[in-house]
């Protein structure tokens, strides 16, 4: 059965190989006795294939199901829309500046963790009063950060 | 004896002492938040001392270090939950004491056997490392080349899940060291045609995205306790030097610092094994073993003094060979070569002011850490009670500053992005993340002297083998990666997330 593991195994692979293959097209030591750009790297992915294929295989054999803590549902959704407010972070940074778009990641940010890092229902639960929380909360930390970075350590974070 | 008193002139500029407090207090309260290491502490003060004299930026990162060393013992004795895994023999005695009413007892005990074992920790890196490095300015092409190969096999066989796999993280960081323009002939290297790239991986994202944002990703992943009921919480009004306890036990506070330096200064082994090791042998030889484990004094001493001790000796493979030992020491190398110090034996021949600047920051970022503590223990606990819903998004935040601030480069933060992810599925799955930003820092080193060593032996690869030092110390990573492997067989390989 393919599961995450043996995925991730298999990525790595593959990734491995194709540094093998991008290594071996590097040019040749321009000197005999020397060691060219292409072969400590052709060394160095040629171990990571092998050593890949070992760890694939002993992983295949376990079933690829050795023991780790399952991610709820929650959790992963929590993770994957941190992931993705990352990425929004990143290109409004560009497009924004640093404080508006901070501003917007630290509100959503909260938001999203409010959902799905406390344990307790209640506090699960979206209301006015936590989106004002939120909101002011991630306002005053922008404000604060960029202060102290821009002024205080002179950072340029436009 | 002039080296000393130019150290000493170094770091009487008021600016070194408050960038060394200031790291201290950004250290106790990351140290104090459970999930929040060393590692990731260091890698997110590098980005704030990039417009800091060397001197003042080392210490601040070396206040970050000590501080959050010690700053794991207050959720360990308070929720039972240890700030970082050198604390984790500390919730054994501290977490019983204060559930007994005892924070205050439990939290001073700590806070006065932090100080000692880190002071005895101190002076024993001022003792041991000078002969060290001097002894390792012999080293030539072919011992720095199986030197970085000792390291690589020390670190990838301890930090997975499992030695193969261990290796693979350590391969992965050598062959992104690759990455960039070749050193000796200028061809360029899985660059991609990304320019950003021609210079090679830049640390501080690399780093930043290993241990910070896919330390972030695990947290939100992981099971994990809301941090409400701090036990005893109130009751520290009683968090004050409790000298006489260590006097009583001034044997194991003695057994407990060396064990601590030596098991620190061993690559790969690491604070929660000295700290196990120091309590195993303070409980073995105590008149009342049965009292362990139930709020002992004797217990909580052995292991605070030993974890903070196992900081000192941490930094004497880094400082004199270049070769960290375990995950924070690696990301505080990265900070030290960023900075342009370049750690191992020429330091102390080509940078020896600074060498020796290193050990007196790191004497008084300890007494920092013992006065914040002291005075500051009531602020530390409260930062116990930060929900992590607003926790979670300020590190992101800190990490994209820490990246973007530097230099306004897009392209690093996309990078950033990238290991984070990479970080949180290495992780995952057993890998572990700090062989690869060894393979990453020692990639070069690696690489050079083995093509440098060809050079001079005239192709002929035997030499590596033949010399004393480089054949002793590949012999030793042959003979290491055996007994683990070994080891490991025998024990049945531990599942990978356990070995997180």
């Amino acid at each position: 059965m393919i599961n995450g593991r043996i995925l991730f195994n298999l990525t790595l692979l593959i990734c491995s190989a194709q540094g093998f293959v991008l290594a071996r097209d590097l040019p040749p030591a321009f000197s005999p006795g020397q060691i060219g750009p292409g072969l400590f790297p052709t060394i160095v992915a040629g171990l990571g294939v092998l050593a890949m294929i070992a760890i694939l295989i002993g992983d295949l054999r376990n079933g690829g199901n050795a023991p780790s803590s399952p991610i709820g549902r929650r959790a992963g959704l929590g993770a994957i829309a941190i992931v993705g407010l990352l990425i929004g972070y990143i290109f409004l940074i560009a497009l924004l500046g640093f404080r508006i778009s901070t501003a917007l990641f630290l509100f959503l940010g909260i938001t999203v963790c409010s959902l799905t890092t406390a344990t307790d229902q209640t506090e699960r639960s979206l209301t006015p009063k936590s989106f004002g929380i939120a909101a002011l909360t991630a306002t005053v930390i922008t404000l604060v950060t960029y202060s102290i970075f821009t002024y205080g350590f002179g950072l340029n974070l436009a | 004896m002039n080296v000393y008193v130019d150290s000493i002139l170094l770091l009487s500029d008021l600016r070194v002492v408050l960038a060394i407090a200031a790291g201290t207090i950004l250290g106790l309260v990351m140290g104090a938040l459970p999930g929040l290491t060393a590692a990731m502490t260091i890698a997110l003060l590098i980005p704030l001392t990039f417009g800091m004299p060397p001197i003042v930026g080392i210490g601040m990162l070396l206040g970050g270090f000590c501080g959050a060393v010690a700053g794991g013992a207050i959720p360990a004795i308070l929720l039972g939950i240890p700030g970082t895994p050198s604390s984790v023999a500390t919730t054994l005695d501290g977490f019983p004491m204060a559930r007994r009413g005892g924070a205050g007892r439990a939290l001073g005990i700590a806070i006065s056997s932090s100080f000692v074992g880190g002071m005895i920790g101190a002076i024993l890196l001022f003792l041991v490392a000078p002969p060290i490095a001097k002894f390792a300015l012999k080293f030539g092409p072919a011992e720095f080349f199986s030197l970085g190969v000792f390291g690589l096999v020390i670190i990838a066989s301890v930090s997975g899940g499992s030695v193969l796999k261990g290796l693979f993280a350590g391969l992965l960081g050598l062959f992104l060291a690759t990455v960039g323009s070749d050193p000796i002939t200028g061809v360029l290297r899985f660059t991609g045609g990304q320019p950003a790239l021609i210079t090679g991986i830049a640390l501080l994202p690399a780093l930043i995205g290993l241990f910070a944002v896919g330390q972030v990703l695990q947290d939100l992943t992981s099971v994990r306790n809301e941090n409400k009921d701090a036990g005893g919480a109130n009751d520290i009004a009683n968090a004050k030097p409790y000298w006489g306890v260590l006097w009583k036990a001034k044997r194991i506070v003695a057994g407990s610092s060396l064990i601590g330096t030596i098991v620190g200064a061993i690559p790969g082994a690491g604070g929660s094994i000295a700290s196990f090791l120091a309590y195993d042998q303070a409980k073995r030889f105590s008149k009342t073993p049965e009292a362990f484990g139930t709020g002992h004094d004797e217990g909580l001493v052995a292991s605070e003094t030993a974890n903070n001790a196992m900081a000192g000796g941490a930094l004497i493979p880094v400082l004199t060979l270049g070769v960290p030992g375990e995950v924070a020491t690696a990301v505080l190398m990265g900070g030290l070569t960023i900075q342009g110090v370049r750690p191992g034996p020429a330091l102390f021949d080509q940078q020896a002011t600074i060498a020796y600047g290193i050990f007196f920051a790191y004497f008084i970022a300890n007494i920092f850490m013992f006065l914040i503590q002291l005075f500051g223990i009531k602020i530390f606990v409260r930062v116990l009670r930060v929900p992590p819903k607003f926790l979670t998004p300020s590190i992101l935040m800190f990490c994209v500053i820490g990246v973007f601030g530097v230099n306004g480069n897009f392209f690093e933060l996309w990078l950033m992005l990238g290991f984070g992810v990479l970080g949180f599925f290495l992780t995952r799955f057993g890998f572990g993340t700090a062989p690869v930003i060894l393979g990453l820092i020692l990639g070069s080193l690696v690489e050079s002297n083995l093509r440098r060593g060809m050079l001079i032996f005239d192709g002929d690869w035997t030499q590596f083998l033949i010399r004393p030092i480089s054949a002793t110390l590949l012999l030793l990573s042959a003979v290491l990666l055996g007994l683990v492997l070994f080891q490991r067989r025998n024990d049945g390989e531990p599942a990978p997330n356990e070995a997180q």
